[in-house]
C-alpha cells in the first residue's frame, strides 16, 4: 500500500499539469458534468444506457462520426469479434459474430428501437434492405451470444438494438449533405423540438449512388460458358451497386405515451455481383418498409413498472432480375433466353405486434422482469414472373426455357402465402445473493404456430470483483426459427422447403472480465464456447442436419493517452468446427484486429485513424480454393468543428491505402476470386445547425 | 405644395412622438432587464449555457438580452454592448464570464453563474453562484444515501476551496456529522495525506469527499488509488463531479441547469435591491449514483429508489 502511494506521487509530478489559472472553458464544466460524453447525458441529449448482464458494445452517435461511418455496416465493425461480410446478391451485408457465417445471415437479430425487422421468407432483414443510413441513430447496442431468454427468435449469435434519437438528442433543426466517389450524394435533415408536454423528432435522409464497381473477372456464367460452349459472360466486368433510398422517422412522446413511425424506401437497387453469381447489370430490386408502434410506459405505480406496446410492420420486396446474361444456356436452348434468364420474385409481409412487459420490485433483494406477447406474422402475396422452369437434367439443375415471361404466382410460385402466429412469456429475476454477487436468471417460453414450442433460460453470475474488477459467468441457449423460404419453398428442386423442421439451437457458456487497470486505461476480455445443433441445411430438401462447435476470446481496450488522444482497439478470435465435415467452419474470420485513434488537432477540429484487419477465412470443405486473403483496411476522417456557427465539415478517406479486399463467395467458388471491396474513396460533408 | 408641407409637419410630429414613447418604454424596461454574457462554445457545452439562460429568460420574465463572448473577445465592444442595453443587472456566465468581471464589474451591477468560484476569485470581489454544489445538499445526500456515516474526511486547498469547507463545517454540525478537514498546498501533499487516512482504521463509518477543481486532486494518478482502497475497507467516497461515480465513487451532485439559471435571475433581482452580495454555492443539483458501489456499501437500493436518480452507473 506504502509503496503504491510512493509510486502514485512519483507519477503525479510526472503526469500533473492542472492549472486552475488558465483553465479553459470545457475544462472547467468537465470539473462540474464529468467529460464530453456525460455533458451530453446531463444536457438530456442522450440516455444512459440499461443494465443488462450480457457482453455488450454501445457504439453511440458520437463513434459514428468520429469514424465517418455512413451507414450502420461500417458502424458495426467496430465490434469486437463482428465483422461485415457480403453476400454476393445485392452485396446485402452478413453480420458474422463468433464464426456463425452463412448466407442468408437469419442468425443475427436486429431491432429498431426494440422492434424485429425481421422478414419471413428468410428470416433476416429481407432482400433489398440496401443497408440503413445512420444520421437518425443515437446507438447502437449490440449483444454479442444469445439473447432468445428476452428477444425471442433469432437473437442466436447476436442482437443489434438501433436506437434513433429523441427530440432531445436533436435539439432544433440540423441538416447536411454529403457528396463523394461513386457518385454519391446524401442528404438528411432532422428537427428535435416540443410543443407543450409533446416532444417531437423527425429526420428524414436520402441517398442516390452508383456505387462501388470493382471488377469481378470471373462469375457462375464464365464456367457455365466453358461448359456449355457459350459466350455470355459479362465477366471481367465491374460489380453493380448503384441505388437510391430514402429512411424517415417520426418520434412523438410526452413521456408515457410514445408514437414511432418510420418509413424506408429502396429503389433502383443494383444487384452487387449477382442474384444468382453472375453480373447483372440491368436488373433491379425495390421495396418499402413501413412501421408503427405506440408505447404505453408508467413508472409510477406502486412496485410496479410496466410498458404495453402495439406496432405494425408492413414490408413489401420486389425485384427484377436477369439470373443469367442474354446467351446464356444457347447451345442447349438455342434462342430460349433472347433477354437472359429472367425471374421477378416479390413477396409481401405485414407484423402485428403486442408486446408486454414489467419490472416488479415488492420483494427485497429481487429485481424482477416479467413479459409476454403476441405476434401475428402474415407472407400475404407471393408473386412471381419468370421466363424459365427449373429442371434437374443430367448435366445439373437447368434454367428450361418457359417461352417467354409468365406470371407463375397462381400456378408453380417460389414460395407460399403462410400466415405464422407467435405468443410467448417470460420472466427474469435479478437476485442479489450476497455482497458483490448477483445471478440474473432468466426463462422465455415461445408458441409458434408453425414448429411448436420453445423454451430458452439464461444465467449470469455477476461479481464484483474490486471497484476496478467485474467477473461475470454467463450461460445461454437460444433458438433461430426456420425461415418460410425453408419450409415452404416450393418449385425450386434445388431448395426445397420441409414444413416439419426443428429450430436452429444454440448453447453458449462465457466468461468475461472488465477491467479499469488504470485512470486512463480500461480493458474488457471474454472467453466464450458454444455449441450449435439442428443448423438448417438444403440437401436440396431443408432439414435439421448440421451441428457446430466454437470458441474464443475477445480483449478490447480504451486508452486515454492524454486529454487530446485517445486510442482503443479490439482483437478476436474464434475457432469453430463444423462437426460434419470436422473441418473449420468456413468463410468468417478466425482473427480480427481492429485500431481506432481519436486525435484533437486543436480545438474544432479533430482526426480518426482506424484500422482493421481481417484475417484467416477457410473455405468449405470440398470448395479446393486457397483461403480468402487477410486484408487491412485504414480509413482516416478529419472533422471541423464550428468552423462558422453551426456549420461543421468532414473529410473523410476509406480504404486509404486502396488495399485489394475481398469477401469470400461461397463454395464451390461460382465467383472464383471472391468478391472485391470497394478500393480508396473519399467523402467530404457539410452539416448546420440551428 | 402645402398639403406636402402639411404632411411634413405630421412626420415630424410622429417622429418626436415616437421618440418620446420609446424613450419612456425604454425607461421602463431599462429598470429591469438583464443582460447575460456567455461564452461561445461548441456542442455539447454550449447546451449548458442554453438551458441556463432559458432558465433565466422564465425567472425574468423574458426580460433578458444576451450576448455570446467569443474566445478573444474584445472588453471595448463589449462595453459598447452593455452600455447600450444598459441593463439592471449583469449576469456572467462561464469561466470566460467570470473573467471578464473584473472589466466591467465597476460600471455594472454584476454576478457570475456556470462558473466555479474560488475564495481567490470571490477576495477579489466576484459575486455569484458557483457551479460547485452546495455542502449542505451533499451531506444531507450522504446521510440518506449512507446513513451509517459518521465522519467526513476532506483534503482540500484553502485558497481555491476554504470557503466550501468553511460552509462544510456548519451543514455537518447540524446533521450530526464529524468533519475532519486536512487542508493542503498541492497534489504532493494531498497525496500524503490520502496515504495517512487510508490506512486500514478506514471502516463503513467513515466517507471521503473529493471536491472539484480543487488542485490538490489529480485525476490520472489519485483518484482510481483512492477509489479503489476505499472500495476495499468499504468506505463511502462522494464527489462533486459524476465521472467519478463512474469510476466507482457512491455519489455525486451536478448542476440542473434550467433552475441554476432561475436561481441566478432570482439572486440578480435580490442583488439590484441591494440585499444577498455573498457568493453562493449550488443548490439547483441533479445527482448521480453508482449502483454497483451501492451494493458493495450494502446500502439497499431498490429499483423504486432509482427513479428519483438522474444518471445511474455502471452499464453492465
Amino acid at each position: 500500500m506504502f509503496k503504491k502511494f510512493s509510486l502514485m506521487v512519483i507519477s503525479v509530478f510526472l503526469v500533473s499539469n492542472f492549472s486552475y489559472a488558465g483553465i479553459d472553458e470545457e475544462d472547467e464544466l468537465s470539473l462540474s458534468y464529468g467529460d464530453e460524453d456525460f455533458i451530453s447525458i446531463a444536457t438530456g441529449r442522450k440516455q444512459p444506457i440499461a443494465k443488462a448482464p450480457a457482453v455488450a458494445s454501445v457504439i453511440t452517435s458520437s463513434d459514428i462520426r468520429a469514424i465517418g461511418a455512413k451507414d450502420i455496416t461500417e458502424a458495426l465493425e467496430l465490434v469486437p469479434g463482428l465483422h461485415v461480410s457480403k453476400k454476393a446478391g445485392g452485396y446485402e451485408p452478413i453480420f458474422v459474430v463468433r464464426g456463425i457465417f452463412s448466407e442468408f445471415n437469419p442468425q443475427v437479430l436486429i431491432l429498431i428501437n426494440g422492434s424485429p425487422i425481421t422478414s419471413l421468407l428468410f428470416g433476416n432483414r429481407g432482400e433489398v434492405w440496401a443497408g440503413m443510413p445512420v444520421e437518425a441513430i443515437s446507438r447502437i447496442e449490440v449483444i454479442r451470444g444469445p439473447g432468445s431468454a428476452v428477444y425471442g427468435a433469432d437473437a442466436f449469435a447476436g442482437t443489434i438494438n438501433i436506437v434513433t434519437k429523441n427530440s432531445s438528442e436533436i435539439d432544433g433543426a440540423e441538416m447536411g449533405v454529403m457528396a463523394s466517389t461513386f457518385n454519391t450524394v446524401r442528404a438528411w435533415a432532422q428537427y428535435g423540438g416540443a410543443i407543450d408536454d409533446w416532444e417531437l423528432s423527425l429526420s428524414l435522409e436520402v441517398l442516390d449512388t452508383n456505387g462501388q464497381s470493382e471488377e469481378v473477372n470471373s462469375d457462375i456464367q464464365s464456367i457455365l460458358d466453358q461448359a456449355f460452349f457459350t459466350t455470355a459472360s459479362l465477366a471481367p466486368e465491374g460489380i453493380n451497386l448503384g441505388r437510391k433510398s430514402l429512411d424517415f422517422r417520426l418520434d412523438v412522446s410526452n413521456g408515457i405515451w410514445r408514437l414511432r413511425a418510420g418509413y424506408q424506401a429502396r429503389r433502383d437497387v443494383q444487384s452487387g455481383a449477382g442474384a444468382s453469381q453472375a453480373l447483372d447489370p440491368i436488373g433491379e430490386g425495390e421495396s418499402d418498409r413501413l412501421n408503427f408502434d405506440i408505447t404505453y410506459q408508467n413508472k409510477n405505480l406502486e412496485d410496479w413498472e410496466i410498458e404495453v406496446k402495439a406496432s405494425y410492420f408492413d414490408v413489401s420486396i420486389e425485384t427484377d432480375l436477369v439470373l443469367f446474361p442474354p446467351g446464356a444456356f444457347n447451345t442447349i436452348f438455342p434462342g430460349g433466353f433472347p433477354d437472359g434468364v429472367i425471374g421477378k420474385p416479390d413477396v409481401y409481409e405485414r407484423h402485428y405486434r403486442f408486446d408486454t412487459s414489467g419490472f416488479y420490485t415488492g420483494f427485497d433483494g429481487h429485481d424482477i422482469r416479467l413479459g409476454a406477447g403476441y405476434h401475428y406474422q402474415d407472407q400475404y402475396r407471393i408473386e412471381e414472373t419468370k421466363n424459365f422452369m427449373t429442371a434437374i437434367t443430367p448435366a445439373g439443375a437447368l434454367p428450361v426455357p418457359l417461352g417467354g415471361l409468365i406470371d407463375v404466382s397462381d400456378i408453380a410460385p417460389f414460395n407460399r402465402e403462410e400466415v405464422r402466429e407467435v405468443s410467448y412469456l417470460f420472466i427474469q429475476d435479478e437476485w442479489k445473493l450476497i455482497r458483490d454477487w448477483s445471478l440474473t436468471a432468466g426463462v422465455r417460453y415461445d408458441h409458434y404456430s408453425d414448429f411448436g414450442d420453445t423454451v430458452n433460460p439464461r444465467f449470469a453470475l455477476v461479481w464484483d470483483t474490486a471497484n476496478n474488477l467485474t467477473t461475470k459467468l454467463l450461460y445461454g441457449r437460444a433458438f433461430r426459427a426456420p425461415s418460410f423460404a425453408e419450409q415452404f419453398n416450393i418449385n425450386n428442386p434445388i431448395a426445397i422447403g420441409n414444413d416439419n423442421l426443428d429450430p436452429e439451437i444454440i448453447n453458449t457458456y462465457e466468461l468475461a472480465f472488465d477491467y479499469t487497470p488504470s485512470s486512463s486505461l480500461r480493458m474488457g476480455l471474454n472467453i466464450f464456447y458454444y455449441e450449435m445443433q439442428d443448423i438448417i441445411r438444403f440437401t436440396p430438401v431443408a432439414r435439421n442436419t448440421g451441428d457446430q462447435t466454437g470458441q474464443g476470446l475477445e480483449w478490447e481496450f480504451e486508452w486515454t493517452v492524454s486529454d487530446e488522444f485517445t486510442v482503443r482497439g479490439n482483437y478476436a478470435l474464434q475457432d469453430s468446427e463444423d462437426e460434419d465435415t470436422d473441418g473449420d467452419a468456413p468463410n468468417a474470420p478466425q482473427q480480427q484486429l481492429y485500431l481506432r485513434a481519436d486525435y484533437e488537432l486543436m480545438p474544432g477540429w479533430s482526426l480518426n485513424a482506424q484500422l482493421n484487419h481481417v484475417m484467416d477465412r477457410e473455405r468449405a470443405i470440398g470448395d479446393l480454393r486457397p483461403g480468402v486473403d487477410d486484408y487491412t483496411i485504414l480509413d482516416l476522417t478529419l472533422i471541423g468543428k464550428e468552423l462558422l456557427r453551426g456549420v461543421d465539415l468532414t473529410i473523410s478517406v476509406r480504404n486509404l491505402t486502396d488495399e485489394d479486399a475481398f469477401e469470400p463467395s461461397l463454395a464451390p467458388g461460382l465467383i472464383p476470386n471472391d468478391l472485391p471491396l470497394a478500393g480508396r474513396s473519399v467523402f467530404a460533408e457539410i452539416r448546420k445547425s440551428w | 405644395m402645402l398639403k406636402k408641407k402639411k404632411n411634413g409637419y405630421a412626420w415630424v410630429v410622429f417622429a418626436v412622438a415616437t421618440a418620446l414613447s420609446c424613450s419612456v418604454l425604454g425607461a421602463f424596461a431599462k429598470g429591469a432587464a438583464i443582460a447575460v454574457l456567455y461564452p461561445d462554445v461548441r456542442e455539447p457545452y454550449s447546451s449548458i449555457f442554453k438551458d441556463v439562460l432559458e432558465g433565466i429568460k422564465r425567472e425574468a420574465d423574458g426580460k433578458v438580452k444576451s450576448y455570446a463572448l467569443k474566445k478573444d473577445e474584445s472588453v471595448a465592444n463589449l462595453k459598447q454592448w452593455l452600455r447600450k442595453q444598459d441593463p439592471g443587472t449583469v449576469i456572467l456566465l462561464g469561466n470566460r464570464g467570470k473573467s471578464v468581471a473584473e472589466e466591467v464589474q465597476s460600471e455594472f451591477v454584476t454576478l457570475t453563474g456556470a462558473a466555479i468560484l474560488s475564495d481567490e476569485n470571490i477576495n477579489a470581489g466576484l459575486v455569484g453562484i458557483s457551479l460547485a454544489p452546495a455542502p449542505s445538499r451533499l451531506l444531507s445526500k450522504l446521510k440518506q444515501l449512507a446513513p451509517k456515516v459518521r465522519r467526513v474526511i476532506v483534503v482540500y486547498h484553502p485558497e481555491t476551496n476554504g470557503w466550501l469547507v468553511e460552509l462544510a463545517k456548519s451543514s455537518a454540525k447540524e446533521l450530526g456529522l464529524e468533519l475532519k478537514t486536512l487542508p493542503a498546498k498541492d497534489v504532493r501533499e494531498a497525496a500524503g495525506l490520502y496515504q495517512q487516512e487510508l490506512g486500514d482504521q478506514l471502516n463503513g463509518g467513515d466517507a471521503i469527499w473529493l471536491l472539484q477543481g480543487d488542485p490538490t486532486m489529480d485525476e490520472r494518478s489519485l483518484l482510481l488509488t483512492i477509489l479503489n482502497k476505499a472500495w476495499s475497507s468499504h468506505t463511502v467516497v462522494f464527489s462533486s463531479n459524476p465521472s467519478h461515480v463512474k469510476r466507482g465513487a457512491l455519489f455525486s451532485l451536478f448542476p440542473d441547469n434550467f433552475n441554476m439559471g432561475k436561481s441566478l435571475a432570482l439572486k440578480a433581482r435580490q442583488i439590484k435591491e441591494g440585499d444577498s452580495r455573498t457568493p453562493e454555492p449550488l443548490k439547483d443539483l441533479l445527482i448521480a449514483v453508482n449502483v454497483r458501489t451501492a451494493e458493495h456499501l450494502n446500502l439497499n437500493i431498490d429499483r423504486s429508489q432509482l427513479r428519483d436518480f438522474d444518471l445511474i452507473f455502471p452499464n453492465r
